[in-house]
């Protein structure tokens, strides 16, 4: 191609004239032998135009990329130029002739989207060219689907409607049933606090009382017409009925809530009509959620049934430890008096004898000496037994260190007496290499072992089959001596074994009076600070005392 | 005060003192032997048994509690091979059932520890009452003598064989008793056995 040929094609008058990018209308390409389009641009430098590139695209190629874009509505896009000429269709037929649409187009370069006859038509300006794409819509088939979507979506609303006006009766229903419980609540609320069994009292930071209900005025003897209103302060009396004492002790818990964590409980006596109250007052600092002091609230609980019952469980107790006491007694005199009983026997004889001699002239001096040293050594022997025994029966005054072994042995040779004529023996197997020293209280400990003994001893004579041996096992384990106590005796009977630690109980019948072993537990417990416990209830029977070693002695 | 007089009547008699406090039988001991025959000491029951089969003595005093076999229990079986001893018990344990049981061995006596020596010496008196107040009468002024183990008719002395002697003997010991068969063989035949016709022909004499 010349460049004079070049210079009168159109593409280029018409790019140099628009001086930008510019796409050309189709024309016959005689080169090409085909209907192209030229894409032409200037080519500047400088600001000062210098050539004009231009590339050509035959329209075929266009075509298929226009025809094959897919639409909807049975649906067809087409090609059309600023005149309305149709340059593409998917009918070739409609080619070339001017569409019914291309009058209507005033808006040029922007989408517009536009109804005609039966067709709905939209259509975009192609940049740079004289082009709009145009898609034209069946309108029937359009409504068609639009009247369809329409029914499906006024149905859903009418559905989704329906929902919303039965979720809220629903809710409605449930806001009257909550505000029913409220209301409830606020009933209950009442009754608790003005028929509660607390008496109850708020007041706030600055000690202003805001509450108090009737029984709080009840409890105290006070008119209602007394507090209404003031602040809680000494003055006002509200807590008369007690002793000035307590009086001020209560004010003082009150001036301190501000610095409680947590609601304090004291329970203070007072005496009405000669006979005794008790209530429980507790004192509740009230917090904002940063902690910060709002006010307090005091309630009143009438403890006197609780604090009754308290009394008399402790004097119970003391009743059973005096029983027990009495009971020590009584034994320490049987055992004193048994372990006498011999050798008052033979100074009886030895001084008789003297007598009887003397009187028959023939009492030697030999005799004389010889009953007499036979009657001072008896003397000693009575004299020591007592000793023993007191020491045995009276309560240790603090710790001691003692053998744990031989503390066994020594409650053995006290009980023995009575344990050798039954023909009962005590084995006591312990590791030869371990040391027996052990701090804490010695009598007690002995007591304690004396009663098992005792225990084993009746067991044991239930039946003459019986073995006659009581075996005592020591282990020193972590500063705690583990004892146990085992004897193939009758054993303890099924019914008793839930209350054999408690007061009272007793396996035999009217011989024991049951507190033993409730007596050892509470003494094992409380004061060695070990226990004592159960292991078997038969064949063997096995009791274990745990005996701390080290004592403290504040514990 | 039991006077001497009396406690020589205990003269000829033979004491078994069965008691494991030592120095309780030494002390008893001191006392008896000042007026009795001869006086034992056993420290348990089954040397008392065997000292009683060794010397049989005619009185025992026997404590209750003692290791190896108790007092009621040598009792028991003393009886069983002497029905007519006289046996004292002493005890330092005085409950119902040691004196219940003692009734039921046939106890002569029961004495409270600590003992006073007259109360034993007393006891010891009424036990042996039988043998040193001789003279059983018996039918037709047949009378026997128990100390000496003699059987007159009248005046006149009834001579016997030995084994007629302890058999006469056992029968006047538990006169207005049944003495059954084991008892007088072996009492009067101890050890060796006794055959009935042996019974029989020594009886018919």
């Amino acid at each position: 191609m010349s460049m004079n040929q070049a210079f009168r094609r159109p593409w280029y008058i018409k790019t140099t004239n628009r001086n930008t990018t510019t796409i050309t209308d189709p024309y016959y390409d005689v080169g090409f032998k085909k209907v192209v389009v030229a894409i032409c641009t200037p080519f500047l430098e400088k600001n000062k135009k210098q050539a004009v590139v231009c590339g050509i695209l035959p329209l075929n190629n266009i075509r298929n990329e226009i025809l094959d874009i897919p639409l909807p509505y049975d649906g067809i896009a087409y090609l059309m130029d600023r005149h309305g000429k149709i340059l593409l269709h998917p009918n070739k037929e409609q080619e070339l002739r001017n569409s019914v649409y291309g009058l209507l187009t005033k808006e040029r370069t922007t989408t517009v989207n536009n109804e005609l006859n039966e067709y709905i038509f939209s259509h975009d300006h192609i940049n740079q060219s004289n082009w709009f794409i145009i898609a034209q819509l069946n309108k029937s088939s359009v409504y068609e689907k639009i009247n369809l979507q329409l029914i499906i979506n006024l149905t859903i609303y009418g559905l989704s409607l329906l929902g919303f006006i039965f979720l809220n009766m629903l809710y409605t229903k449930k806001q009257n049933i909550s505000d029913e419980k409220l209301k409830k609540t606020e009933t209950l609320l009442n009754h608790f606090i003005d028929y509660g069994d607390r008496g109850i009292l708020i007041a706030d930071s600055k000690n202003k009382i805001l509450f108090f209900n009737s029984l709080f005025t009840q409890y105290l003897r006070l008119n209602k017409l007394d507090i209404n209103d003031t602040y809680l302060e000494a003055t006002n009396n509200i807590f008369k009925i007690y002793d000035s004492k307590i009086h001020t002790q209560i004010y003082k818990k009150i001036a301190y809530a501000k610095h409680f964590k947590k609601s304090q409980e004291h329970s203070f006596e007072f005496i009405f009509n000669n006979e005794t109250y008790y209530f429980e007052i507790t004192i509740l600092p009230v917090l904002s959620s940063d902690k910060i002091y709002q006010g307090l609230m005091i309630l009143l609980k009438d403890a006197t049934e609780k604090e009754k019952e308290e009394i008399y469980k402790k004097e119970q107790e003391d009743i059973l430890f005096q029983q027990a006491k009495m009971a020590d007694l009584g034994e320490m005199i049987a055992a004193v008096s048994h372990q006498w009983r011999q050798p008052l026997n033979s100074l009886s004889i030895m001084v008789g004898n003297l007598l009887q001699f003397r009187q028959f002239g023939r009492l030697s001096d030999e005799m004389f000496e010889e009953n007499l040293n036979h009657c001072m050594t008896n003397i000693h022997y009575l004299a020591d037994t007592i000793e023993t025994f007191r020491n045995f029966y009276k309560p240790s005054k603090k710790c001691q260190k003692f053998q744990v072994d031989k503390a066994i042995d020594e409650v053995f040779y006290i009980i023995s007496p009575h344990f050798k004529t039954l023909g009962i023996n005590l084995e006591i197997k312990k590791d030869e290499r371990e040391d027996m020293t052990c701090l804490n209280y010695k009598n007690e400990f002995q007591q304690i072992v004396a009663n098992l003994m005792h225990n084993a001893k009746d067991a044991i004579i239930e039946d003459k089959s019986y073995s006659k041996t009581i075996e005592v096992e020591i282990k020193l384990l972590d500063n705690n001596f583990y004892i146990s106590f085992k004897d193939y005796g009758c054993g303890i009977s099924k019914k008793i074994e839930n209350q054999l630690f408690q007061s009272f109980a007793t396996t035999k019948k009217d011989k024991g009076t049951g507190k033993g072993l409730y007596l050892s537990k509470l003494i094992a417990k409380n004061k060695l600070m070990g226990s004592l416990s159960i292991r078997n209830y038969s064949n063997p029977t096995e009791f274990l005392i745990v005996l701390p070693s080290q004592k403290e002695e504040n514990g | 005060m039991v006077d001497s007089k009396v406690l020589n009547k205990l003269s000829n008699i033979h004491v078994l003192i069965v008691e494991d406090d030592e120095m309780t039988a030494h002390v008893i001991h001191q006392s008896l032997n000042f007026y009795c025959k001869k006086v034992d000491i056993a420290n348990n029951g089954i040397e008392g048994f065997e000292l009683y089969e060794k010397n049989k003595p005619d009185v025992v005093i026997a404590d209750i509690n003692m290791p190896e076999m108790s007092g009621l229990e040598m009792a028991e079986a003393l009886h069983e091979i002497c029905p007519h001893l006289p046996i004292i018990i002493m005890t330092s344990y005085d409950s119902s059932e040691n004196m219940l049981e003692s009734i039921n061995q046939g106890a002569y006596s029961y004495l409270r520890k600590p003992i006073r020596i007259e109360e034993l010496q007393t006891a010891l008196l009424m036990a042996t009452k039988n043998i040193y107040n001789s003279s059983i009468k018996l039918e037709d002024d047949f009378h026997y003598d128990c100390s000496s183990k003699n059987l007159y008719d009248g005046y006149k002395l009834i001579k016997l064989t030995k084994t007629e002697k302890e058999l006469v003997h056992l029968l006047m010991s538990n006169i207005n008793k049944v003495v059954d068969f084991t008892t007088i063989e072996s009492y009067v035949w101890q050890e060796k056995s006794m055959s009935i016709e042996a019974l029989r022909m020594c009886v018919k004499k």
